[in-house]
């Protein structure tokens, strides 16, 4: 593995126009759609024509679009994400305090999803046909097929016996622990509070197996079908011609090829998670990034919304860069 | 000359959707230490099959189905994985034609050999047990085992004749041209001392300098480290250049074996003789080249009688019910052709090969 630093660049380069016709495309949105967000953040009959007109002016809403368009592009340069209509607060504030939380739900449900994947799509392919195969593809066909808020309300319907596992919010009332990183579970072991972490833990179980869920489906036939590519090769059979067993060979020989395009379709596919992130957060009442974005979109938050879908927007960005990363650390034949 | 490896009546059988193909169909070979055998055959015919065969990986959903491999006073097919673990690579190795896709691209060359060493080689031959006793014991031992690994991969390296190997090492396969690949491949299966080398197709992927210097190499392990050879080929020209003995081998079975001389110079089955007539010659003022018309039977639905018989120039009626037994036909030789002993007569009359050939049987 060499990484050439200005083909890294070029490629971070390259992420600009991408960048900048996000921004474009979430300004036109949001503007395009009727309904008007100061009055709708008023509410009805309680203040005047004027008040309105000022609160416009306030927040450079009056001006023309494009005027409007090019303050929130050179607003983000400065770190200015515009400001929240319906929190009153500045929206990159209102954003940063709800990351951690889905932040936290990603990566639960990133490892649960991995948990179940790995082990599955590797013994479907290693013993291809057999009774755990069949049973996979099955249930990889129902997970990818299956909306994620409908496997959200079965669980709650099937399990939300409220004292094992609750069906909202991130932890028991007036149990969240010692704030470090934002993340409950981590900062609730850093503290060796363990009254948090098992309330964390319980709130974070169902909507994270909820999440997870297409992901795995996704992984699991990605692992099997590159799996069942690899082992077919002849390095393989040589390997095994050494002398080496069928496990050594399969997780030594094997897996480390087969990882290299199963972490590709992971990464990006955190992008998806993102999404369905939106749906399972308003299922089960997480306070994320995701339900913040539903929300601001009923409210007619303008700058929240734009705001946020910018924030999703980057992370997507950074998670393909972050594959291209992985792929050329992976796979020592091609070069960044 | 001990018998180091025996093959009796072999059967290797895909059972396939489509019903049984009979990939190996009761093949017979013996192989002498320290020699080196030929298998010659078009395509498809069960070459690599029978090589797997006797390192006990045949691939699903093919079986060995009949039939003994008898290796060292052993039967191979009786073995259990895990006895036959100690064998493969240690005393049989085997390595194949394409060194891109048999080396592994995600693990450093250096890694892939120190791992055979490592397997095979008893723990008091790479390393004397540290005098240390206690906690660092076991990791001490463990890196002496592998450097003891390394220093012995980098002098097969050095032996297979791959420049600066300890550069090399570090390197991954791609970064190896073909003929390196080739050595380092070799390298990998000489790290144990096998007593029996596979090479399924060695050369067959190589331009033909490249191909004279693997086959230079193939002779000198042959003559320095005395490992017996099986040598799988459908270049009677590699075979001829390296082998003592040769087997011909059509449609899953023996058609003929016999010393590389009369296999080449006198061959006595119709098949071999064909693939003698489509070599071009050197020296030949025009090239004579006849393909053997038709194509190699179906192995999933051969004919009742000898498989050759579609294709076969003398063939007669009894050829197309009859399986033709094998054989022998003078010191070492063996035939599976009814008419081998009229087809030789007819040859000595007209006079070596090349000559238009008509058997007038009926
Ligand atoms: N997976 C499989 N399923 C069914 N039949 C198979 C399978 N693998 C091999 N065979 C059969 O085994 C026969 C022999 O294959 P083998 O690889 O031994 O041929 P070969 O002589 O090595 O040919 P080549 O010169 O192409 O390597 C093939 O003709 C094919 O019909
Ligand atoms: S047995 Fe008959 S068909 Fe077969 S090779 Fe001999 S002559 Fe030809
Ligand atoms: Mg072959």
């Amino acid at each position: 593995m060499t990484i050439n630093l200005t083909q890294f660049i070029n490629r971070l380069l390259q992420t600009i126009p991408v960048v900048i016709g996000v921004t474009l495309i979430v300004f036109s949105l949001m503007h395009l759609t009727p309904g008007d967000p100061v009055e709708i953040m008023m509410g009805q009959g309680s203040v005047t024509e004027g008040e309105i007109q000022r609160i416009r002016e306030e927040l450079g809403l009056h001006l023309p679009l494009p005027i409007q368009y090019f303050r929130f592009v050179t607003g983000i340069f400065k770190g200015d994400l515009g400001y929240s209509i319906y929190y009153r607060q500045p929206a990159g504030e209102v954003i940063f305090a709800r990351l951690p939380a889905t932040f936290e739900l990603m990566v639960v449900a990133m490892i649960i999803s991995l948990a179940i994947a790995l082990p599955l799509g590797l013994i479907s392919a290693v013993r291809q046909y057999s009774l755990v195969d069949k049973i996979g593809t099955i249930g990889a066909l129902l997970g990818v097929s299956m909306p994620g808020f409908w496997l959200g309300l079965l669980l709650i319907m099937a399990f939300s016996v409220n004292w094992i596992f609750p069906v909202a919010g991130r932890i028991d009332f007036g149990m969240a622990p010692q704030r470090i990183t934002g993340l409950y579970l981590l900062d609730s072991i850093l503290t060796f509070n363990w009254p948090s972490f098992w309330s964390a833990l319980r709130h974070i179980l169902l909507p994270a197996i909820t999440l997870g869920m297409s992901m795995t489906a996704l992984t699991m036939k990605t692992i099997r079908s590159s799996m069942l590519e690899v082992i077919r090769e002849d390095y393989i059979t040589f390997a095994r011609a050494k002398g080496l067993s069928r496990s050594q060979v399969v997780l030594k020989h094997a897996l480390k090829n087969a990882l290299i395009p199963t972490v590709t379709v992971i990464t990006l596919n955190m992008g998806v998670l993102l999404g369905g992130n939106m749906i399972v957060e308003t299922v089960f009442g997480w306070p994320g990034l995701g339900s913040l974005v539903v929300n601001a979109i009923f409210n007619r938050d303008y700058p929240l919304v734009q705001a946020s879908v910018l924030i999703y927007a980057i992370t997507f960005i950074i998670c393909n860069l972050l594959a291209d990363f992985l792929y050329t650390v992976l796979n020592p034949r091609v070069k960044f | 000359m001990a018998e180091l490896l025996k093959i009796k009546d072999l059967q290797v059988h895909f059972f396939t959707d489509y019903g049984v193909v009979k990939a190996v169909d009761g093949i017979d070979l013996t192989l002498q230490e320290g020699e080196a055998l030929g298998i010659l055959g078009e395509s498809g015919c069960g070459k690599s099959m029978t090589a797997l065969a006797v390192m006990g990986l045949v691939p699903f959903p093919g079986r060995i189905t009949g039939g003994e491999i008898i290796f060292a006073g052993r039967d191979l097919c009786r073995l259990t994985e895990k006895e036959m673990r100690r064998i493969r690579g240690k005393e049989i190795a085997m390595i194949f034609q394409d060194p891109l896709t048999t080396l592994n691209p995600v693990l450093k060359v250096g890694e892939q050999i120190t791992e055979a060493i490592r397997l095979h080689h008893e723990e008091g031959d790479l390393s004397p047990a540290s005098g240390r006793r206690g906690f660092f014991r076991f990791w001490e031992d463990r890196r002496r085992r592998e450097m003891a690994a390394w220093k012995k991969a980098v002098e097969m390296m050095e032996k297979v004749g791959i420049p600066s190997p300890e550069l090399r090492m570090e390197e991954y396969p791609h970064q190896f041209s073909g003929g390196m690949r080739q050595r380092a491949m070799i390298a990998i299966a000489l790290s144990c001392n096998p007593r029996l080398l596979i090479a399924d197709e060695l050369t067959t992927a190589l331009d033909v300098t490249i191909q004279a210097q693997i086959l230079d190499l193939m002779r000198r392990i042959k003559e320095d480290f005395r490992t017996s050879i099986l040598f799988i080929s459908h270049d009677l020209g590699a075979i001829s250049e390296l082998c003592d003995r040769a087997a011909v081998m059509y449609a899953g079975k023996i058609v003929e074996t016999g010393s590389v001389q009369e296999i080449t110079g006198a061959p006595f089955h119709p098949y071999t003789q064909g693939i003698l007539a489509s070599i071009p010659r050197l020296g030949e003022k025009e090239y004579r080249i006849k393909p053997i018309p038709g194509n190699v039977p179906d192995l999933g639905d051969l004919p009742a009688g000898c498989s050759f018989f579609p294709r076969c120039p003398y063939g007669q009626a009894k050829c197309k019910t009859e399986l033709p037994p094998l054989e022998e036909a003078g010191e070492g030789r063996q035939v599976r052709c009814f008419y081998w002993r009229q087809i030789r007569a007819q040859r000595e009359e007209e006079g070596g090969i090349g000559g238009e050939l008509s058997f007038a049987g009926d």
